[in-house]
């Protein structure tokens, strides 16, 4: 639908990801090469489901099931497998921070850290899935597929880009968080509401059903948001006992 | 309030991928908007076809060894031109150098940029008269020579421009057909190995008698500036001052015994801020200064490409920028604080043995790790040599191979350009790791090519169908 829809559309897919890139992102050069370095680690992974699954597809609708239960399956555990690296990292940068002087890792850091690396997830998700679909949405007509004649197929792949960015940023600040304090139930809270979102999409296989499909995916996001604000809430309010944190105001406030 | 570590990990590797990125970008839009899908690409006539020319009939086999070839002739070409001008440096033929480099970087910003400027003028059917274009191609070529070469402009003009020179070269190749440019990348991505890595390739003994005279590389290269921005402790050097301050381009960590015994009076890193190392008319060492074209011959006479001797990846450690401390982490001592050595004047020839004496007056390091690292590094013979100017600096030849592989990924389809988008920049931050550990000059093409080459047809053939299966069916994970 001409270049006014396509800008549209992509908008709606990484609007809110180039918000947060530019806000908290662009100004620490280290969270630029995190978002990059998470991308490529959830390209890869792709990769690894796109080998697995290649052979049978395309194939009859049933084999979607199996198909996302092992691929989010893959992904959750390359996410432990990037928590495993980040602690490497984490300990790397405190070393470094003490060769130059300058203070530790505080929370909020870590924090930044984790949004990063969710925010490198989301948008290689968003591109490849949505952005890809795109080009021709920059011509002179559009599309729309079997099962969902309500909506085009780009602004549908649109919303469901959008709802898993946030979902695939905010897990992972909910899943560091989680593994770093040894939570349980965020463990186990950040599978369960991948593998729901997921399954969830299958709904739009139905004739119909991404009237059903696009708002349950948002929602899953939203919740997945509130629980991951909840959490940052938590841990920067004064009642935290982080020192690096009550430093940091006071260092700030002196001057 | 103290800055936290996060803010400055990492600037000078931003620093670089930003510029690569914008020169991909640039490259993708332009195969994108000039190259409709489908259209059958007039090959051009150029060396790099010389032996084959492809066409669409011919089979799977005959193409991979006619590229294969047309890539062996390529490196065969390029080795021969860059041993014949490293001829010309080694024989101080400056003078003669630089014309040549001015004329080439002319060529490319005026005949290859206003082919370009053509085509798009046809596309969007801007309306413009032929003298108008005429008198504004002439001058953004001249200006573009001027920036890059002679005069010290506005830093951002210059890397603008030597960012619009790898894109139009860059830009050249994507009309290559299409199995010869896939050859023909990995070709020079070996080539690139040899050359800069192997004790006989020409940009080794290139970049080892630049650092010996102390001059700059005759090359195309670009440098990024230094993140943290540090005080002049006086006026730039001028050539009046030019007796007794020397401000030293490049410092050996650890030089050789046989090596050159300058007494380095000065300010060691200081030269390369506000001054630019490559300020060609008032440098004091007899610089170089022409910048190195490598050029092949087609039916017009000169058809010059980027620098090929910048296919190499060059950097200081002296500052406390991310690659220093990193390689100081992993080697186990101090980082050397450029603060401390602005007003120091070495007055011995190792530079190292400076700020390793200064470090312990001043930091108060322990003396051990030190005087092992300084033993193991006088044993080597090699000297790892670095630029002072506190800078990255890249080879245009990086930039065009990589905006190469980019553009005839974007010739098949989006997914296949941000694979290996993030391919190209993955293996840039390998390399530039793989430079803070090594702290030598390293070839930036064959990882970053490799991993380019190989997700673009992983993607194109495996991920592709997955992909769009899913996302038709709006299915996503």
């Amino acid at each position: 639908m001409t270049g006014v829809g396509g800008t549209g559309y992509a908008l709606i897919a990484l609007g809110p990801a180039f918000s947060l890139f530019v806000t908290v992102i662009a100004s620490k050069p280290f969270l630029i090469l995190t978002v990059l370095g998470s991308a490529m680690m959830w390209l890869v992974s792709l990769i690894a489901c796109a080998i697995l699954w290649r052979a049978f597809l395309p194939g009859a609708v049933w084999t979607f099931l199996p198909l996302l239960i092992t691929v989010v399956g893959i992904q959750e555990a390359v996410r432990l497998y990037y928590w495993c690296l980040y602690l490497k990292v984490e300990h790397f940068l405190n070393k470094l921070a003490a060769k130059v002087s300058k203070p530790q890792l505080v929370a909020t850091d870590k924090i930044q850290i984790a949004i990063a690396s969710g925010l490198g997830h989301g948008i290689a998700h968003s591109v490849f899935f949505c952005l890809s679909l795109l080009t021709p949405a920059f011509g002179p007509a559009t599309y729309y597929i079997d099962s969902c004649v309500h909506m085009p197929l780009f602004l549908v792949a649109a919303f469901m880009g959008l709802g898993f960015l946030l979902l695939h940023t905010f897990s992972m600040v909910i899943a560091f968080n989680a593994l770093a304090g040894d939570k349980h139930f965020h463990q186990l809270f950040v599978p369960v509401m991948h593998l729901c979102a997921s399954l969830l999409t299958m709904v739009n296989l139905l004739p119909g059903g991404c009237i059903a499909g696009v708002p349950m995916t948002l929602i899953c996001a939203v919740v997945t948001m509130a629980v991951a604000g909840k959490i940052v809430w938590d841990k920067t309010s004064t009642g935290s006992a982080e020192l690096g944190n009550l430093q940091r105001v006071h260092s700030s406030s002196s001057l | 309030m103290e800055k936290a570590i996060l803010e400055s990990v990492g600037g000078e590797i931003v620093s670089i991928v930003t510029p690569v990125s914008i020169c991909m970008l640039l490259v993708v839009l332009l195969v994108h908007t000039l190259t409709p899908h489908g259209s059958v690409v007039a090959p051009i006539a150029t060396v790099a076809m010389m032996v084959y020319s492809e066409k669409p009939n011919d089979s799977l086999f005959e193409k991979l060894r006619g590229g294969f070839l047309n890539g062996i002739i390529f490196v065969c070409i390029v080795m021969i031109v860059t041993f014949v001008l490293f001829g010309l440096f080694y024989f101080r033929f400056t003078k003669c150098l630089r014309v040549y480099m001015g004329f080439s970087a002319f060529m490319v910003l005026a005949w290859m940029g206003g082919t370009v400027m053509v085509e798009l003028i046809q596309f969007f059917s801007i309306p413009i008269d032929v003298i108008t274009f005429g008198i504004c191609l002439v001058n953004f070529a001249s200006v573009g020579v001027i920036a890059v070469f002679f005069c010290q402009m506005p830093i951002v003009l210059t890397q603008g421009y030597l960012v619009v020179i790898g894109m139009l070269v860059a830009f050249w190749f994507t009309k290559l057909p299409e199995w010869t440019t896939w050859t023909l990348l990995i070709s020079m991505a070996v080539y690139d190995i040899m050359a800069v890595l192997a004790p006989v390739g020409p940009l080794k003994m290139l970049l080892e008698l630049a650092m010996t005279r102390d001059e700059e590389i005759p090359a195309l290269i670009y440098e990024a500036r230094p993140v943290l921005p540090r005080q002049m402790p006086g006026p730039p050097p001028t050539s009046s001052s030019s007796t007794t301050v020397q401000p030293r381009r490049w410092s050996h960590l650890g030089a050789a015994p046989h090596s050159l015994l300058n007494i380095t009076i000065g300010r060691g890193n200081s030269a390369g801020l506000n001054v630019d190392s490559d300020n060609f008319q008032t440098s004091n060492l007899g610089t170089v200064g022409g910048h190195e074209l490598m050029n092949f011959v087609t039916e017009p006479p000169v058809a010059p490409e980027a620098g090929l001797l910048g296919s190499r990846l060059v950097s200081s450690t002296e500052d406390a920028g991310t690659l220093n401390s990193v390689s100081s982490v992993l080697a186990g001592h101090q980082p050397i604080d450029p603060n401390v050595d602005e007003d120091t004047v070495p007055l011995v020839n190792r530079g190292t043995r400076n700020m390793a004496a200064v470090d312990r007056m001043e930091l108060g390091t322990q003396m051990q790790p030190r005087d092992l690292d300084e033993d193991e590094l006088e044993r080597n013979d090699e000297g790892f040599e670095l630029g002072v100017s506190g800078a990255l600096k890249l080879g245009l030849g990086d930039f065009v191979f990589y905006s190469v592989l980019v553009g005839r990924a974007a010739m098949y389809d989006l997914m296949t350009v941000y694979a290996c988008y993030l391919a190209i920049v993955g293996g840039l931050g390998a390399t530039l790791i793989l430079l803070a550990v090594w702290r030598r000059a390293m070839p930036a093409l064959p990882i970053s090519i490799s991993l380019g080459v190989v997700f673009y047809f992983l993607t194109r053939l495996i991920m592709d169908p997955f992909v769009v299966d899913l996302a038709t069916h709006l299915v996503f994970f």
